[in-house]
């Protein structure tokens, strides 16, 4: 549905963008993970024509939208936007938000669509309510309802949770996963958070520095990273420097094949990459244990190396305490240093 | 000075005073007002138009406008008005423009400068989302300003647009020097013609400050109101 080709930004001498290709097909969620500031927000105003494109192409269903000194305008390209800050319009209700993009139907079409939408996200009883009375949860929802009441072709959402709180976020997600489902609309949402990537795309591009780093599935960027980087960005990692020789590293964590003959590389452990052992595994001295209720973190020492442990199973480790551990390779990724 | 003070004299100079002197400086307000701001809302939109040269027309008029005494604007459009008539009409005499006219124009422009100032500051006042809100939704420029932008901006600036109409209020008085009865003009005309210029300059001054005190009181009230809602 939405197509972008070679696309490159600039503001001023600030590179933006480089080089980017991205697709996402109808009823697809697309999440665009990274930094801030690493050209996502601004690739989401591209994509939905809030500026002017300078280098590349961007395609909705086959038809060009956008190219250098030719744009559809955003009001003509059919697109839905949710925004970080919902800017839904404070002097009309609710009902009326929702049918602000239906202007071109008739008033009576408009209303029953409206009315629709403000039950589907559960809010019949809000219709003739102003939005500063709402809740934050409620704005959201009435912004989604907003952007989907006009069926657009493409929805695109910019951080569209993290004005919420932690608990509402889960709910949210969800349901507004299930309203994008059924509008078989292709969404791509940009996000700092990758837990919100893994929770709500079927494809995760991530970036950084206005480059593509990574694109895939979630489990495949989690499980097979392409750089530091991609590793670290999921998740809280321990970052280890090591060197390779012929191949290999020998570590405190173990002996590891490397993807160089020699020379430096880093190391990254995923916080879940050790547990306890039932038996053999290596001794490990606890230097540092805090609770977080559900699990533990702890600081644990392997010789001379300390690797953070996210402890999910039974009482907290005194400090000083010497347990048995293994560790899941799966969750150890290694990489030449970058640059 | 006051040992003669004739309250008599107000007495029978208040129908003159309030139907013609009273509702003329009223009618003058509002018409100014009403025009001032679709003027200078519009003079707003030029100052912050992403088009070439409209910008400037607009910050050159308002510079100019604001740079001018309000008296001298008067008298130059009192006196101008006539022969610009008569230019664009292409008539062989300056054509008539009653005092009335001649000063709603001169206010309506006038104004136009500071409301402008006003509403430029209110639309800017509106976030850039809600711009690109409406736009996503399939709006264009006039859509979006008219029914997302700028009923937002006037509910923002209501307090401070109407703050302004009271300082025009009190502005009209200015008329007084082309000779025109408006609220002070018929007390000075009452005035000289009874030789009573205390009572009546006293009464003018109660009359101008009652209703500018009151206005002011009702504009912080509503001022508080939209504060809440905001």
């Amino acid at each position: 549905m939405l197509s972008i080709e070679a696309l490159s930004h600039t503001y001023g001498a600030l590179t933006a963008l480089t080089e980017i290709d991205l697709e996402v097909a109808a009823g697809e969620v697309v999440c665009l993970l990274g930094p801030s500031g690493c050209g996502k927000s601004t690739l989401l105003r591209l994509a939905a024509g809030l500026e002017p494109l300078q280098q590349g192409r961007v395609r909705l269903a086959g038809e060009i939208v956008g190219e250098p000194r030719f744009t559809v305008p955003p009001e003509r390209r059919r697109v839905g936007m949710v925004f970080q800050d919902f800017a839904l319009f404070p002097h009309l209700t609710v009902a009326q938000n929702i049918a602000f993009g239906l202007a071109d139907l008739p008033k009576a079409e408009q209303q029953s669509i409206a009315r629709l939408w403000v039950e589907r996200i559960g809010l019949a009883d809000l219709a003739g309510a102003f939005p500063h009375t709402l809740s934050g949860g409620q704005q959201q929802r009435v912004a989604l309802a907003r952007a989907l009441a006009p069926s657009p072709r493409l929805v695109l959402m910019d951080e569209p949770f993290s004005g919420l709180d932690v608990t509402l976020r889960d709910r949210l997600r969800d349901t507004t996963l299930a309203l994008l489902t059924e509008a078989r609309v292709a969404t791509l949402l940009v996000t700092h958070d990758p837990d919100e990537a893994m929770r709500m795309a079927d494809r995760i591009v991530l970036m950084q520095a206005g480059r593509i780093e990574q694109a895939g599935q979630p489990l495949d960027l989690y499980d097979h990273p392409v750089s530091a980087f991609a590793a670290a960005f999921f998740g809280s990692v321990t970052i280890l420097k090591a060197h390779a020789e012929n191949g290999q590293v020998v570590t405190d964590l173990g002996r590891f094949d490397v993807p160089v003959q020699s020379g430096p590389v880093t190391m990254i452990v995923r916080q879940e990459a050790l547990h306890r052992a039932l038996e053999g595994g290596v001794m490990a001295t606890v230097a540092a244990a805090r609770s977080l209720g559900r699990e533990h973190l702890l600081s644990l020492m392997l010789g001379a190396t300390a690797v953070t442990a996210r402890w999910v199973e039974g009482r907290l480790p005194k400090v000083g305490e010497r347990i048995p551990v293994t560790l899941d390779r799966h969750r150890v990724h290694l990489f030449p240093p970058e640059g | 000075m006051f040992s003669d003070f004739d309250f008599n004299v107000i007495w029978r100079a208040l129908p003159y005073m309030l139907q013609e002197g009273l509702v003329f400086t009223l009618t003058l307000t509002a018409l100014a007002t009403a025009g001032g701001i679709v003027l200078g809302t519009l003079l707003a939109l030029m100052r912050l138009s992403s088009l070439p040269f409209l910008p400037q027309i607009a910050a050159g008029y308002v510079n100019t406008m604001r740079s001018l005494p309000l008296v001298l604007v008067i008298f130059w459009f009192y006196f101008l008005v006539p022969y610009i008539g008569q230019w664009v009409l292409q008539s062989d005499r300056p054509i008539a423009v009653g005092a009335f006219a001649s000063s709603l124009i001169t206010f309506t422009l006038f104004e136009a400068a500071y409301f402008s100032e006003i509403m430029r500051a209110g639309i800017q006042s509106i976030s850039r989302g809600q711009l690109m809100a409406g736009y996503a939704l399939g709006l264009n420029y006039r859509q979006v300003m008219g029914s997302v932008i700028l009923p937002q901006a006037f509910r923002n600036m209501a307090p401070v647009l109407l703050t302004q109409t009271i300082v025009l209020f009190q502005d009209t008085s200015l008329v007084y020097v082309l000779s025109i009865p408006d609220f002070l003009g018929a007390a000075s005309k009452v005035a000289q013609r009874d030789g009573r210029l205390v009572e009546m300059y006293l009464f003018a001054a109660a009359g101008y400050f009652l209703i500018s005190f009151t206005a002011s009181t009702l504009v912080k009230r509503l001022q508080r109101r939209i504060a809440i809602i905001r």
